[in-house]
């Protein structure tokens, strides 16, 4: 096989030729259709690889907003109380007395909850979606820290979460989630450092770092500081409907 | 491609929500689609893990490709959609050798040519950067670390600098890289 002078070849890929080798090479090509295939191809690979490893911001705002959804739409065990409390319509009188009698027990069980460990856990647990592309080599970083803050690791995970934002200072998404591991690992102070920190950006994660912020206080059953937080969430977030389902259990 | 006057569909406006990240059109397209892939992959041996990323991803896909590549709708966003999602994870059933795949009969009727044509491209594109990615992987540890840090959006002689090297060997060495990356490629695309 024909070997290609392939430092001319990135160089010309690069842009990293003057006017003259530019013109010269162009002119090769057209003379050597293997060595325009070459080219060819590793532009291809070139920007594959690229496009993979790097995505642009809006990639990446675009990932932050599916990760939301992600909950919303497709995890089975969360607690948006959407599918599990139908509120079913009665219409006969005579069901009526029964009814009353069955909602006067919920509603004693519901304040009483006398199986129920807490309020906070119910709400706080959540898993971390993976956000890594497939392609991504196994062993990166945020593959690491998602998966042992999904196994609840959270001392293993959260050193991980600081060496990604030292790179990536503005990793809106990693903030989140060291937020979410300090809280269950009872650093709560620290927890709320980071979570207003998204909460004061223009993160799309900052209407859940407001859920969490709520969360932390009813960690320490804070319930009126709570209560702040959870009615700062707008109709329109993805949290909306948890947030609700926490306030009317308060 | 573009040579051609193509009547761009209504439902572009799906993909320029995903381009600009409208979080109102991308819930909306949470509202209506997922619950379809979601009941496709509960079918068809996946869990609601599986469905979350296949959908996930696929819109990733297309974001790219409209992105970088210039893809347009000149189809209906839902069924092409539904088609990427699907070819995507029959590549996943595939990889994993699950067996007992399509349960969900395609309906293919009403599915126009431009569809498959555009879910065809997306596919293509998909499995290329896999293979890519794949071979990539195969190259020693130094070859991937210079490979990568050159494509990243450094001048050269800074990634030189971070990797303790003279710009020269940089040249150098990504040269050799290249050169056995391109060699596996086209290894395999002949095999």
């Amino acid at each position: 096989m024909k070997e290609f002078d392939y430092d001319k070849v990135n160089r010309y890929l690069d842009g990293e030729m003057n006017a003259d080798e530019t013109r010269a090479f162009e002119e090769e090509m057209q003379q050597d259709s293997g060595l325009k295939n070459e080219v060819r191809m590793l532009r291809e690979v070139n920007e594959t690889l690229k496009m993979k490893w790097y995505p642009d911001e809006n990639e990446m705002a675009l990932k932050h907003t599916m990760n939301e959804l992600r909950v919303e739409f497709f995890a089975s065990e969360n607690i948006t109380g959407k599918s599990t409390a139908k509120i079913i319509p009665f219409r006969r009188k005579r069901w009526i007395a029964a009814v009353a009698a069955v909602l006067v027990m919920a509603v004693m069980l519901t304040v009483w909850q006398p199986w129920q460990k807490d309020l906070y856990h119910q709400y706080a647990d959540t898993q971390m979606p993976a956000v890594a592309e497939r392609g991504e080599p196994s062993d990166s970083l945020l593959k690491k820290a998602t998966g042992f803050f999904n196994d609840k690791k959270f001392n293993a995970a959260i050193p991980l979460f600081e060496s990604i934002l030292k790179d990536d200072p503005q990793n809106t998404f990693v903030q989140y989630y060291i937020a979410i591991s300090l809280l269950q690992n009872g650093q709560v102070e620290n927890s709320r450092t980071a979570l207003l920190q998204v909460y004061n950006g223009t993160s799309l994660f900052r209407h859940n770092a407001a859920f969490y912020m709520a969360l932390s206080y009813l960690k320490e059953k804070n319930k009126p500081a709570c209560k702040v937080w959870l009615k700062k969430i707008p109709v329109d977030a993805g949290v909306y409907d948890r947030a609700q389902d926490l306030l009317k259990k308060l | 491609m573009s040579s051609q006057a193509k009547i761009i569909h209504t439902d572009q406006r799906f993909i320029t929500g995903l381009l600009q990240n409208d979080t109102a059109v991308v819930k909306e397209i949470y509202d209506r689609f997922a619950g379809k892939v979601k009941s496709y992959m509960l079918q068809n041996n996946g869990s609601d893990d599986d469905a979350a990323d296949i959908f996930q991803e696929s819109l990733i896909d297309i974001y790219q490709q409209a992105q970088y590549k210039g893809l347009q709708l000149t189809c209906p966003f839902e069924p092409f959609l539904l088609l990427v999602c699907k070819r995507k994870w029959l590549n996943e059933l595939k990889k994993k050798q699950r067996q007992g795949v399509t349960k969900g009969t395609e309906d293919l009727s009403g599915i126009g040519e431009d569809v498959f044509a555009l879910a065809e491209q997306v596919q293509v594109q998909d499995e290329k950067a896999a293979l890519f990615m794949a071979m990539f992987e195969k190259l020693g540890e130094r070859c991937r670390e210079v490979i990568r840090k050159c494509l990243g959006n450094k001048p050269q002689d800074e990634v030189a600098e971070e990797l303790g090297v003279s710009y020269a060997y940089l040249r150098k060495k990504k040269s050799e890289c290249t050169a056995e990356l391109i060699k596996l490629v086209k290894a395999r695309q002949a095999s």
